[in-house]
């Protein structure tokens, strides 16, 4: 706990620093960056400290730290569990990694906005999540909570000179405020249940099953806007491309997961929840894991693509957590234990391979100045770091072996498959179609990155020929690999998603403490190396593989000194005016699935396919439309601006129309209190 | 104990391409030919290892490591099936999953493969093979769910090896919904006729075959193994759900085993001998009707309370 | 499918056993190698069209095929030298697995129908391990059919690029050897082996089939002379 508040002290001072010096820009970041690093390493410090505990004790004692009667109703108190310190550790490494990387973004940064000012809301955004993951006070959370969201608008709306960003800061802020009401219901309905705004006592209330229904509804409301669930997920896609890339990855790997760490915080509160809950839990991620996927199929702008994949990933996360309510409603613990723990490893594992991804993703952005896949191609030989470490991204968020991605995504099969074995036929039945939406969505992920990789990476570059793009004609000589600042991070990111998929045991380990906080129950040992150990026989496996694969290597390596190895042109049929415009585009890759899929989603192709034998000019334009946004709240939206509209003589502007409302609502209060 | 390890080593590397021999002699025989000899597949493979390769300049080292990282997932993956009698070398609760995956690891390299090499038939090619793949996917992680309800274990070494013993007895038409459903993911998977065609010398009509366009020398024979591993992988496994059958003699059930997997070849050579290939556009429905089958398999097991 | 097993029981394997056991006869129709009556010189068999109204006497005789260009030219006073098997180091390669990539440059399809000939039952040439792929890269050689007309000399120049060495190069029919009944024309080259190196001269026009397997079995070493 000292750690941790070492670590917000340097936050809080080196801001303070930040926003004195703001006018010097080579002071603020300096300070930004080693205040951060020290900062991240005494956070991490401190999370590690309480996961690497051998007997966890329950209820926790001694990590906390509490001042009483700060806030009304509330106190400021704070405290780590393994299920904050779960989410600290994932929330500490990604907020050094995409702060370093900020820091090298804004460094060649040359337009008006004062970057100071950035940096210091920087720290303030890791101060109030922190202080979100270790609330044990309801008012404080939903202080910090609400801090959270006006920060990370004034974080996403940087770039604030072009309109799209700030609707999309619009659309973010409107939306979690929604978010925020139910929070605030739930947190009070609980707060009266428990007689006390501390989650120690609600902890210790029993909620009865029709209440712990209606507050599960509320949070899933509430968190699940934060989350992203489908249909709840309009503002994530609007946002993510909108923001600056360290701002994306911090969103979509942190902000998004804190909907998940609320989700979780209310289980290991309310405990029992009815069976359907689980089951809702259970449909809404498939939904939302298919849903995410397909769109971001659509999507042929990568900040977007990979906003929709925040979705899927969501998705895949809350499958394990709606396989673990429903195991722990039907009684059968192995069940909950691997669900929850597939779900929290994998929100560690989504943190860190979409934060590598969106860190990548802002590299090549950053170079070739436009967002659009299909006027990218060939940047793995101008840009190999960047392509390398993308690589790694997208193989571990398809969940293939070898990367983290496959051991999360792992233990969700496994308490899937565990469902199947142990519940009754209605159990059965929801385990098993999870299962197929969970197979949907790794299948169609790998569909979606080699698409992704080998439109931009791949082949060679569109843009370099005939095409006039935005910003003039994109030479190969612009594009340039970014210095250590933009790629250590990846680097570091990277490195761990090797080590997640290479050495589990950890990992799975420190997920199995978040698991206990959840629970509130001890795991039994059997239990977990029943887990870890095939696991390691995984990892024999690939090591199998991997000596396969040095022989194979050897064998060629030998034959390419008798048979040498000569370069040519790739083989195009013996055509003689080939062009790089007739590669496979983003657009025609995806388009087999997504007509297979078209009911399902708004696909549409505009323009006109020439018949012509000799076609003088023709365009195409394909394009997923988001149905939820389109159909559900465009027209929510358009009423409710209707309606409100009518009240807007409220507002007349005059200060003493306003006064007015003031005594007017005191005269009431008044006249209320009398009687 | 190690000798049968080595054993199930050595049948894993060194059959496979003969299943592919027996299929070109069946369909040789359904034409009235004498066909190519049985053995084709390794002269095959003994002759690309004696030539040269070829790349594209587009290419990186991602085209050339692809056909090694597919080979070496692939048998990885053999490493979790069990062969007539001989335990897998490696077994655990679970391995279910990490089989398919490391078949979606060898797909997802050889798609991008595809993609280095900037040609738009490969492009093509490799968004039908990804498409396809995903599809199936979803069948085979179904089916393989039904037969671990019924053999109660995760571990595919305990579902063929006398997990299914007692089920073809208890719900049998389960199993065959299954089979029928395993076998077109079967042929789509290892890209048989009616799905794509292996013979079929048109770089558009082609799914598997045009993917591998560029690859020459040494890396397309690595392909070819590879595709024939696998083809071997999901045959076995088709012919170990539908024979349980063992008499617990080590010589006569390997016997059999083989005997099973050549008559099973012979299957595979009469379908492409006995049906054309389907239009491109037909092949989602019968992806689609293989998960029906696979759905309609898991009902009856619901209804029958076959768990 | 019983129809069609139906239908082999009654039919049995239609291929020839050829080389193993002596061709089908002939037609009397056929005119295979010219024979050099008197003292008319030579005959080139890569400019004749094997056409009846011409002087020229034809035998039954079908292997026509050469290595060499000028072995192409018969004369009274030599032996034809039909075509040799590849070298030790070349069979050992190819000798049970050849893939060829057709490349059909300004050919009239005459050349190329009797080649798909080969593919058929009775001739099938599956069995020696020869196959027709579609991709250079996966191919070992490349026959070549047509008077290479200016338009696709660029387009065979690739395809033969493409190719992983070792390869062979397979000059059918008589357009591709010297031109043909192009041989005047501008737009077209005098002879393949005027650009890429060729190693086998299936002359013809078209060639027969048997004559191309009979060349293509030379050249594998199946059939030596």
């Amino acid at each position: 706990m000292a750690l941790l508040l070492i670590s917000l002290s340097i936050l809080i001072i080196s801001s303070l620093l930040i926003l004195l010096f703001c006018r010097s820009k080579e002071i603020s970041a300096c300070v930004f960056l080693w205040s951060l690093v020290a900062a991240c390493g005494f956070g991490l410090w401190s999370a590690l400290s309480v996961l690497c505990q051998k007997a966890m004790s329950l209820p926790l004692t001694g990590v906390d730290f509490r001042v009483h009667g700060t806030i009304p109703l509330g106190e400021f108190y704070i405290g780590i569990d393994a299920l904050s310190a779960f989410f600290l550790l994932l929330f500490f490494i990604l907020s050094l990694a995409a702060g370093i990387y900020g820091y090298g973004y804004l460094r060649d940064y040359t337009g008006q906005r004062n970057t100071g000012v950035h940096f210091a809301l920087y720290h303030l955004l890791i101060i109030v999540i922190t202080l979100v993951l270790v609330a044990k006070n309801a008012v404080l959370f939903l202080v910090a909570w609400e801090i959270m969201t006006f920060v990370s608008y004034f974080l996403i709306t940087f770039y604030n000179e072009s309109e799209s960003v700030r609707k999309a800061g619009y659309l973010y802020l409107i939306s979690t405020h929604v978010g925020v009401f139910c929070l605030l219901v739930m947190f009070l309905i609980m707060g009266a249940q428990a007689g006390s705004m501390n989650f120690d006592q609600m902890t210790a209330t029993q909620f009865p099953l029709a209440l712990a229904a209606l507050l599960f509804m509320l949070a899933f409301v509430g968190f699940g806007i934060k989350a992203g669930f489908i249909p709840f997920h309009i503002w994530l896609p609007h946002a993510h491309p909108a923001a600056p890339t360290h701002i994306s990855a911090l969103l979509s790997g942190v902000v998004v997961k804190l909907g998940i760490y609320g989700l979780m915080r209310v289980m290991a509160i309310v405990k029992d929840f009815p069976l359907w809950c689980g089951v809702l839990l259970l449909i809404m991620a498939a939904i939302s894991g298919v849903g995410g996927v397909l769109y971001a199929l659509g999507q042929h702008e990568i900040k977007k693509l990979l906003a929709y994949h925040s979705i899927e990933n969501i998705g895949i996360i809350t499958l394990g957590l709606g396989i673990g309510m429903i195991g722990h409603a039907y009684h059968q613990e192995t069940v909950a234990f691997i669900g929850y723990a597939g779900a929290l490893l994998h929100t560690f594992n989504h943190a860190v391979f979409k934060g590598l991804l969106f860190l990548s993703a802002g590299s090549v952005i950053h170079c070739t100045h436009t967002g659009d896949m299909d006027h990218m191609g060939g940047l793995f030989k101008l840009l190999p770091w960047t392509g390398h470490l993308f690589l790694i991204g997208s193989l571990s968020i398809c969940g293939l072996p070898l990367f983290n991605g496959f051991i999360s995504e792992w233990l969700v099969y496994r308490a899937l498959l565990e469902g199947v074995f142990h519940l009754d036929v209605f159990g059965i039945i929801f385990s098993s179609l999870a299962i197929v939406a969970l197979a949907l969505v790794g299948g169609l992920a790998a569909l979606c990155f080699t698409k992704a990789f080998g439109v931009i990476f791949l082949g060679s570059n569109k843009s370099s020929e005939g095409h006039q793009g935005k910003e003039g004609r994109l030479s190969n000589i612009d594009i340039k690999e970014g210095d250590l600042m933009l790629r250590g991070p990846m680097i570091l990111l990277a490195a761990i998603c090797l080590w997640g998929g290479l050495f589990p045991a950890n990992m799975v380990y420190f997920a199995f403490q978040g698991t206990q906080a959840i629970t509130g129950l001890q795991i039994p040992f059997v239990l977990k190396e029943a887990v870890i150990n095939p696991l390691l026989s995984a990892t024999r496996v690939l090591s199998f593989g991997g000596v396969i694969f040095s022989v194979l290597a050897l064998v060629r390596d030998f034959l390419v000194l008798h048979y040498p190895v000569r370069l040519t042109e790739t083989w195009s049929c013996g055509y003689v005016k080939l062009s790089h415009r007739m590669q496979y585009t983003a657009s025609s890759f995806a388009r087999p699935i997504l007509k297979i899929f078209r009911s399902a989603l708004v696909f549409r192709v505009e323009g006109k396919i020439s018949k012509e034998y000799f076609p003088a000019w023709t365009s195409l334009k394909s394009s997923v439309k988001d149905v939820s946004e389109s159909l559900l709240f465009r027209p929510l939206f358009y009423v409710i601006k209707k309606f409100s509209r009518k009240l807007k003589w409220i507002q007349s502007g005059h200060t003493q129309t306003y006064i007015l409302y003031v005594f007017l609502f005191l005269v009431i209060l008044l006249v209320w209190k009398l009687i | 104990m190690h000798i049968l390890l080595l054993l199930h080593l050595t049948i894993l590397f060194v059959f496979p391409p003969l299943l592919l021999g027996i299929i070109g002699k069946t369909k040789a025989f359904f034409a009235g030919r004498i066909g190519p000899p049985l053995l084709q597949p390794y002269f095959d493979i003994f002759k690309l290892m004696h030539k040269e390769s070829v790349y594209s300049v587009t290419t990186n080292w991602i085209f050339m490591a692809a056909p090694m990282v597919s080979t070496a997932a692939i048998l990885a993956a053999g490493t979790l099936m069990p062969l007539a009698d001989f335990k897998p070398p490696i077994q655990f609760w679970g391995d279910m999953v990490l089989f398919v995956y490391l078949f979606a690891l060898a797909r997802f390299v050889i798609v991008l493969a595809a993609l280095d090499t900037g040609s738009s038939l490969e492009g093509m090619g490799a968004s039908r093979e990804a498409t396809f793949g995903c599809l199936s996917e979803i069948t085979m992680f179904l089916n393989l769910t039904i037969l671990a309800l019924l053999s109660r274990s995760l571990s595919l070494s305990e579902i063929f090896l006398g997990g299914l013993s007692s089920s073809w007895l208890q719900v049998g038409p389960v199993l065959i919904l299954v089979v029928v459903s395993f076998f077109l993911i079967l042929l789509v998977e290892n890209s048989r006729v009616p799905i794509d065609d292996p013979e079929t010398h048109l770089e558009l009509t082609m799914i598997h075959e045009v993917i591998v366009l560029d690859h020459s020398g040494i890396d397309l024979a690595y392909v070819l193994y590879g595709k024939a591993v696998k083809l071997f992988l999901f045959a076995s496994m088709l012919v170990s759900v539908i024979i349980t059958f063992r008499v617990h003699d080590f010589l006569i059930d390997t016997a059999f085993f083989f005997f099973e997997l050549i008559v099973f070849a012979v299957l595979i050579g009469i379908v492409e001998s006995t049906m054309a290939r389907l239009r491109l556009n037909k092949v989602p429905y019968l992806l689609f009707s293989a998960f029906i089958f696979s759905i309609f398999g898991f009902t009856v097991i619901l209804v029958r309370g076959g768990h | 499918m019983l129809k069609i097993l139906k239908t082999r029981f009654k039919q049995g394997c239609r291929t020839i056993l050829f080389p193993k056991a002596k061709a089908p006869d002939l037609p009397q129709r056929y005119r295979g190698r010219p024979i050099i009556a008197g003292q008319n010189g030579s005959i080139d068999l890569g400019k004749i069209f094997f056409n009846p109204d011409s002087d020229i006497v034809y035998s039954n005789d079908y292997s026509m095929a050469t290595s060499k260009r000028e072995d192409l030219v018969l004369s009274q006073e030599r032996e034809m030298a039909l075509a040799r098997a590849l070298n030790e180091r070349m069979l050992k390669i190819f000798g049970r697995s050849l893939k060829l990539r057709q490349v059909s440059a300004g050919g009239c399809n005459a050349c190329e129908l009797d080649l798909n000939v080969l593919n058929t039952p009775v001739f099938d040439l599956s069995r020696f391990g020869i196959q027709f792929v579609a991709s250079p890269r996966h191919a070992d050689g490349i026959v070549v059919t047509g008077p290479v007309s200016r338009n696709m000399r660029e387009a065979l120049l690739k395809t033969y690029e493409a190719i992983p060495e070792p390869k062979l190069v397979i000059a059918l029919g008589g357009c591709a050897i010297s031109g043909g009944i192009f041989s005047d024309s501008p737009q077209a080259s005098h002879g393949l082996d005027t650009i890429i190196p060729v190693d086998l001269f299936i002359p013809g026009c078209p060639p027969h089939p048997l004559t191309t397997l009979d060349g293509l079995l030379r050249l594998l070493g199946r059939i030596s002379s």
